[in-house]
C-alpha cells in the first residue's frame, strides 16, 4: 500500500520535473561549444512578404580564460547574414555593420532589441511563430557554434496579434 | 534729459519689434512648413491620396520608416502600440502612422502587410521621394539612404528616430524618443497637452 503511494508520489514528481525540463526547453535553450554558450536564440516572426528578419541571442558567454571572437554567422533560411548594431547619432537612427567582435575571458554580449542585432536578408520564407531554423556563429580560430534559433510572436508581450481579415470587398 | 528719455524709448521700440519679429517670423515659418505638409502628397496602402486633413479630430502619431529594418522600427511601432492600448483603448484620440520613406522598395502590398503584424490599426502611407522629401523637412524629420553599390538591393535606410504628433491644422511636436512603451506613453500624454494648450497658436493662425 505504502509503496503503491511512493510510486505514484513519485511519477508525479517526474512528471512535473519532465513539465518543467520541456518549458524551459522551449523558452531558453543553450548551446555549447568548447568554451562558448549561446543561450535563448531567438527570431521575431515576420509577415508574409518580408524580405528581412532579426535574430536575437539573450547572451553568449565565454566561459573560457581567452578571448574568444565572433567573425560571422551562417544559416540556411536567408541568402545573407550579418550583425548590426543600431545606432543613433543627432536624433538619427542607421545600423552599423559589426564585422566581429571579441569576448573578453568570463565575459558575456547580449544580442537584443533596439542594440546588437543579426539582421536576415534575403529571407528564403517567412519566419513563422514556433518554427526553428538553424543559425551558426562563426569564431575565429575555435570553429563554429551550432544553434537552433526558435520564432517566437512579434510583441514580445506574447499575446496574439489582433486579425483583421478582409474576406470580401 | 531728454536725450535719456528718447534714447529709453528707442531701446523699448526696438525691443518690441525684435520680439514681434521674432515671433512673427516664426509664425510664418511655421505657415509655410504647414502649406508644404499639405501639398505633399501621400498615399495609403489602397493607394488613395492623404494629406494631414485626413486626420479630422485625431492627433496623427508619426513614425518614418521602412519595412526592411528589421530591429529599430519594428520596436518602435511595438512600442507605440503597447504605450497606445494602455492610454487611448478606445483608439478616439490617436492615429498612429507609418510612413515608409523607402517607396523603391516598399510598394503599397508590402507596407500592408509589414503592418498587418502589429497588435493595431497603424495607418501605412509612403509617397514619391519628392513629396516624402518635402514632407519629411518640413515635420522635422530626415532620411538618407546607405547605399554604396547601386545595384545592390539589400540597402540600408537612415532615419530620424522617434515619432511626431501632428494635428489635421498642421500644428505638431515631435516626441522624444523612448524606447520603452511605459515612457513612450507618458511622453505622448504630455506632448498632447501642450499641443491642446497652444490654443493661441491657433487663434493666431487663423488671423493670416
Amino acid at each position: 500500500m505504502i509503496q503503491n503511494q511512493l510510486l505514484s508520489i513519485n511519477i508525479l514528481i517526474l512528471i512535473a520535473m519532465a513539465c518543467v525540463y520541456t518549458t524551459s526547453d522551449i523558452d531558453a535553450k543553450s548551446y555549447t561549444y568548447k568554451k562558448v554558450r549561446a543561450s535563448n536564440p531567438w527570431a521575431r516572426a515576420t509577415s508574409k512578404l518580408a524580405k528581412t528578419g532579426v535574430v536575437y541571442i539573450t547572451s553568449i558567454h565565454n566561459t573560457g580564460e581567452r578571448a574568444v571572437k565572433i567573425i560571422g554567422f551562417s544559416t540556411n533560411i536567408a541568402n545573407k547574414v550579418q550583425l548590426h548594431k543600431t545606432v543613433t547619432e543627432n536624433n538619427i537612427t542607421k545600423m552599423q555593420y559589426i564585422k566581429s567582435l571579441k569576448i573578453g575571458p568570463g565575459k558575456s554580449i547580449h544580442i537584443k532589441p533596439g542594440g546588437l542585432h543579426i539582421m536576415l536578408m534575403g529571407l528564403k520564407r517567412p519566419l513563422k511563430e514556433n518554427n526553428q531554423f538553424p543559425l551558426i556563429i562563426k569564431f575565429e580560430t575555435l570553429g563554429n557554434l551550432e544553434t537552433m534559433v526558435n520564432v517566437k510572436n512579434f510583441s514580445w508581450r506574447q499575446k496574439k496579434p489582433l486579425k483583421h481579415k478582409h474576406m470580401h470587398h | 534729459m531728454k536725450k535719456i528719455i528718447y534714447s529709453i524709448l528707442a531701446i523699448l521700440v526696438f525691443c518690441a519689434l525684435s520680439i514681434g519679429t521674432f515671433f512673427i517670423s516664426d509664425h510664418y515659418a511655421q505657415r509655410w512648413q504647414s502649406n508644404k505638409l499639405f501639398k505633399a502628397k501621400l498615399y495609403d496602402v489602397e493607394g488613395k491620396t492623404w494629406s494631414i486633413k485626413s486626420l479630422k479630430d485625431k492627433l496623427g502619431i508619426i513614425y518614418f520608416g521602412y519595412t526592411f529594418c528589421p530591429d529599430a522600427c519594428p520596436t518602435a511601432l511595438n512600442n507605440l502600440t503597447i504605450a497606445l492600448e494602455k492610454i487611448d483603448k478606445n483608439k478616439l484620440q490617436f492615429k498612429p502612422i507609418f510612413i515608409s520613406v523607402d517607396p523603391n522598395r516598399d510598394k503599397p502590398e508590402i507596407i500592408k502587410d509589414y503592418l498587418s503584424s502589429f497588435n493595431t490599426i497603424i495607418l501605412g502611407l509612403t509617397g514619391t521621394d519628392r513629396d516624402l522629401k518635402s514632407f519629411t523637412f518640413n515635420i522635422g524629420a530626415t532620411y538618407s539612404l546607405s547605399r554604396e553599390d547601386p545595384e545592390d538591393e539589400d540597402y540600408l535606410v537612415n532615419h530620424t528616430v522617434g515619432f511626431f504628433m501632428i494635428n489635421s491644422e498642421g500644428v505638431r511636436l515631435p516626441i522624444p524618443y523612448r524606447n520603452n512603451s511605459e515612457d513612450l506613453g507618458q511622453a505622448i500624454v504630455r506632448i498632447k497637452s501642450i499641443l491642446m494648450s497652444n490654443s493661441n497658436f491657433k487663434k493666431f493662425s487663423s488671423i493670416f
